[in-house]
């Protein structure tokens, strides 16, 4: 078969120059755009990006997962988002009836909440609620308070 | 131009614009298609990984979690001590500090215990690569940091000095100048310190990262912020200088420490492996490992770039400590031994075999980096971008991380991160 016409040789580029388009589109690569710069905005305190005023605490129905010391039970009371009448043995004695772990709980420190037994984190219906490590995707979907697309 | 041919340019141009658009933004990050990685001499082909190793090595650290579990129940397997300190490395890089110390601790445990004579009689018969796993020096450094970095982030900071000075006595050096030169222990000794408020400690610990390192501007800064919280200002003014000097951009913090930034710790490509050499293949030797990644850059929203320096290279520590001659003093005693056995019975000469043990730390980190990033005291999106030795941006490792909050440097929070392929799938992490 030989291509001597004109045309046939333009016919044979064009086809060719098709075929590479068509490769080059099924193996080009695949653009996947970044995920935005800003976040969604904090759903929940902790102590990793530090306490929002006025946050009540988790275990009282509200958005602070910040680590329930004395000091920050003393914080809350002055913010008047406990009860006044409530004493710091019996706030945290809240945490022990419903099974919580926090960063109180030494031996589960820094566990990210990915323990077995407790994970996951409160925020996601689990019964941990030691502070996540940041730079983490847990302490980027507790502290948003929902999973966050990665890609 | 007649109709057809018309006709035709459309369709190419159809498709060329599928090639090439797809939806492009300005701030999309390529990725390749497996098919062509290769071909196109970027990226990585996406095969399903079925070792844990080759899930590590591929970026899915949750999943070779899931694979090395079950064999670390094996408490007869030789490997068990390399299997915990490769399940400490993936703990490590999932942010779990708990199970990191959980791993870490036995691992050195076992690299460093006793071994009854029966055992001691096994390892001198054993075929090398069939020994229990006894680690090398500069592993056991490595591990004892690695132990402390975790305990210092689950704020144990007693357990945290005492590993922190276990690395420092494993550092046994080839030479005098090679014997307790692995700065990151020292550096994040003295970063336990100003946390401990034991600042006085933390400037011996700064001093000593600076003698080591002295073109490292960060060891510098903490020099000066410790002396200063230590009430000695003539050495925060000599050290505030230099660390002006070498800090790149410079300009960034303020002397007093009121800068508000967050500290990264990142572990970059691969430790050294272990091979047999060339001319006798009776001996190990360290080869060094080839990854793409030279610098790091980490940036906080709004802010300048600043470079993730290196602090550390394990194959430097490697080939520095014990090494070669260790290994020659191990074989000389091993071969001695079976050599008189076989010559007494000679049926047991091919039992006696002497295979050289390849077995290494592997996924450890190549390089230890550290930065500290101006970060404002409110929660900020930092990025951190790697790139090669031509200067080429590594879309695979790029690396976004949300809400980091900035504190003054001795309370600021340390993150680690470890640079892995294919980082933008975080649900792998």
């Amino acid at each position: 078969m030989t291509f001597s016409r004109k045309s046939d040789r333009w016919w044979i580029a064009v086809l060719a120059g098709a075929l590479v388009s068509m490769a080059m589109a099924g193996c080009a690569p695949k653009i996947v755009p970044k995920r935005s710069l800003t976040p969604p905005p904090v759903a929940y305190c902790h102590d990793a990006v530090g306490h929002i005023s006025g946050n009540k605490p988790w275990i009282l129905g509200g958005n602070c997962c910040c680590t329930p010391t004395k000091e920050r039970f003393a914080g809350y009371q002055q913010e008047g988002t406990v009860p006044g009448i409530m004493t710091y043995e019996e706030f945290l004695q809240l945490f022990k009836d419903k099974g919580i772990i926090t960063d109180l709980d030494i031996e589960y420190r820094g566990c990210n909440c990915r323990d077995a037994q407790y994970g996951p984190h409160v925020v996601f219906g689990g019964h941990c609620m030691v502070t996540p490590t940041p730079g983490t995707k847990v302490f980027e979907d507790v502290t948003a308070g929902k999973r966050i697309d990665t890609k | 131009m007649t109709v057809r041919r018309l006709f035709l340019l459309v369709i190419i141009a159809i498709f060329v614009s599928l090639a090439c658009g797809n939806g492009v933004t300005r701030e999309a990050v390529a990725q390749p298609p497996p098919e062509m990685a290769k071909f196109f001499g970027f990226g990585q082909p996406k095969v399903e990984p079925t070792t844990w190793w080759e899930a590590y090595r591929s970026g899915q650290a949750a999943k070779a979690e899931k694979m090395i579990l079950p064999l670390e129940s094996d408490n007869s397997n030789d490997d068990l001590p390399l299997l915990l300190l490769s399940s400490g490395s993936i703990c490590l890089s999932l942010g779990d500090y708990r199970e990191t110390a959980r791993c870490l601790q036995p691992a050195v445990g076992s690299l460093e215990g006793e071994l009854g004579s029966l055992a001691v009689a096994e390892q001198v018969l054993s075929s090398e690569s069939g020994r229990l796993y006894r680690g090398f020096p500069h592993e056991r450094v490595l591990a004892h940091t690695y132990l402390g970095l975790a305990y210092m982030q689950q704020n144990k900071l007693t357990e945290a000095r005492v590993e922190f000075a276990k690395a420092a006595e494993e550092d046994k050096g080839t030479k005098p100048e090679y014997q307790d030169d692995f700065a990151p222990a020292h550096f994040l000794d003295g970063l336990r310190a100003l946390r401990a408020k034991d600042y006085q400690y933390a400037r011996v610990s700064f001093r000593k990262v600076v003698e080591l390192q002295p073109e490292f501007a960060l060891g510098w800064y903490s020099l000066s912020r410790a002396s200063l919280l230590d009430g000695d200002e003539s050495e925060a003014e000599d050290a505030w200088n230099k660390f002006e000097s070498l800090a790149k951009p410079p300009g960034l913090f303020a002397k007093d420490g009121s800068t508000p930034c967050a500290i990264f710790m990142v572990d970059v490509g691969w430790g050294p492996e272990r091979v047999k050499d060339e001319y006798t293949e009776e001996f190990g030797k360290w080869k060094e490992p080839d990854y793409p990644e030279s610098k790091v850059l980490l940036t906080s929203v709004g802010g300048q770039p600043v470079e993730a320096t290196k602090m550390a290279d394990t194959y430097f520590q490697a080939s520095t400590t014990g090494g070669f001659m260790e290994d020659v003093k191990k074989k000389v005693v091993s071969a001695g031994v079976k050599g008189l056995i076989s010559s007494l019975i000679p049926s047991t000469k091919k039992l006696l075999k002497s295979n050289v043990d390849t077995r290494a730390w592997s996924i450890a980190p190549g390089e230890i980096r550290f930065a500290v990033v101006p970060v404002p005291a409110q929660p900020t999106t930092v990025e951190l971008k790697t790139y090669d030795k031509k200067g080429k941006e590594l879309p695979r490792d790029y690396q976004m991380l949300y809400y980091i909050v900035g504190r003054p440097y001795e309370e600021a929070q340390l993150i680690y991160t470890r640079i892995l392929p294919d980082a933008n799938n975080r649900e792998s992490r």
